[in-house]
């Protein structure tokens, strides 16, 4: 008892600390779910162009991205980049890394909500006079959003739990924050479930989230 | 130092990078089909503890696992070799995942089949490796080729507990040369060739098995 008391009162010690990391942690993750997002709606839109070499290349895009590791792109980024003169923070290298990655999943998301529009839909606004820009924002775009919520949503499920990778590159996080706490007072086993277990309430509160925003914004059939 | 010898030297860790992606896939696997397996007995307490495997294995970072497993397990005297952690890390998320996956996959196995294997006389366990399996595992080859990509991706990570892999050798060589642009690019080209391969593999075993008119969901 007395032992699991001095392990909570290690913790409140290093509260400041570990809080400062939760944030830093949240704010990662927040902003990279904002720029995927704005990023991914982009790319879906280059993937419907009507230019032939527009399509391919964001076809190679996203298949690049969807097959090479996320660490190493951080990792040129933060270790290559200097070479040329360039340094950048590593929260910036973050959001950039970040933000390449997972637009490229939520444009496979957007592409597959795309896939169950009728398209009739599209033939009779063209016919109606639409521009190709309008027939994007007012007839696709909110249909595809809304059906792409599950995905969507899971990404930023699975951003809150990918940037724990920051730390390696020296982006002082929540994670990183309850390491230094592990190696101060050893008891790794605690520290890390502790942290698992912070993790998991945060994915939980999207994963309610998500739950809430697909009912809200369900298609009525 | 040219790019082709950067990627000669890269390539060296390759080979352990295959290894730890082939050990969390085949962990995955065959913990994926367990638990979708055992899911499908229906019994209550054993679906609670299913559910519980499946949301913490999903729901926390692979590096808090495999830091908890690696570091944390030593210390009540529990010591763990790199690839066993990496195995019981990325393998079990990967299964948790896999677990959905082949669990949705079981359900889109047409019940009136099992219904006439039932009246043919097939015991249950026949059933099961005759009829719901091989039709499951059919139905999953997208899910799995899903999940088996993400295990390649999140494998680098093997280089925090010290595996000489892929990753493990660029940081060493970045650190000798100052050269991390042409390193880590040499990096990105060389996991993407491991994918595209791995993806025609898997394409290849699909087609291989592949029942000519039968439905995908």
């Amino acid at each position: 008892m007395s032992e699991a008391f001095a392990f909570l009162n290690d913790i409140v010690d290093y509260g400041p600390q570990i809080l400062s990391g939760l944030i830093n942690t949240l704010i990662l993750a927040g902003t990279i779910s904002v720029t995927g997002l704005l990023a991914g709606i982009l790319i879906f839109r280059l993937t419907l162009s009507d230019n032939e070499i527009i399509r391919k290349s964001t076809a190679r895009y996203i298949s690049f991205f969807i097959g090479t590791p996320l660490i190493v792109l951080l990792f040129l980024m933060y270790y290559g980049l200097p070479q040329w003169g360039i340094n950048f923070s590593p929260f910036t290298i973050a959001v950039i890394g970040f933000t390449l990655n997972i637009a490229a999943y939520n444009s496979r998301y957007l592409s597959a909500a795309y896939n169950g529009i009728d398209q009739h839909q599209l033939m009779a606004a063209s016919a109606q006079g639409f521009s190709s820009r309008q027939i994007f924002t007012l007839i696709i775009l909110p249909q595809t959003l809304r059906r792409a919520i599950p995905g969507l949503t899971n990404q930023v499920a699975l951003n809150i739990k990918d940037s724990s990778i920051a730390f390696l590159i020296q982006y002082v996080d929540f994670f990183a924050q309850m390491q230094e706490q592990a190696s101060l007072n050893f008891q790794y086993l605690k520290v890390y479930a502790v942290t698992g277990a912070v993790y998991l309430l945060l994915v939980s509160l999207v994963i309610f989230a998500s739950k809430r925003l697909e009912t809200r914004y369900a298609i009525p059939h | 130092m040219t790019f082709l010898e950067i990627v000669s030297i890269l390539a060296r860790g390759a080979g352990f990078t295959i290894l730890v992606t082939l050990a969390c896939i085949l962990t995955g696997f065959f913990s994926g089909l367990l638990a979708a397996l055992l899911f499908r007995l229906d019994i209550r307490p054993l679906n609670w503890l299913l559910h519980a495997f499946t949301y913490t294995f999903r729901g926390i970072p692979l590096l808090v696992i495999l830091f908890l497993v690696f570091f944390g397990l030593p210390s009540i005297g529990l010591p763990i070799p790199p690839l066993v952690a990496m195995m019981l890390s990325l393998g079990l998320i990967c299964g948790a995942y896999l677990s959905e996956v082949f669990r949705g996959a079981l359900e889109a196995v047409d019940p009136n089949e099992l219904m006439a294997a039932q009246s043919m006389g097939m015991r249950r366990i026949q059933i099961l490796t005759a009829i719901e399996i091989p039709q499951m595992l059919r139905f999953s080859a997208p899910g799995m080729l899903n999940e088996f990509t993400t295990v390649l991706k999140y494998s680098p990570f093997a280089y925090t507990v010290g595996v000489p892999e892929i990753l493990k050798e660029a940081t060493s060589l970045a650190l000798t040369t100052l050269r991390g642009m042409e390193i880590y690019l040499a990096v990105g080209v060389l996991y993407f060739l491991i994918y595209k391969i791995m993806m025609e593999m898997f394409l290849w075993v699909e087609r291989r098995y592949a029942i000519p008119g039968f439905k995908q969901i």
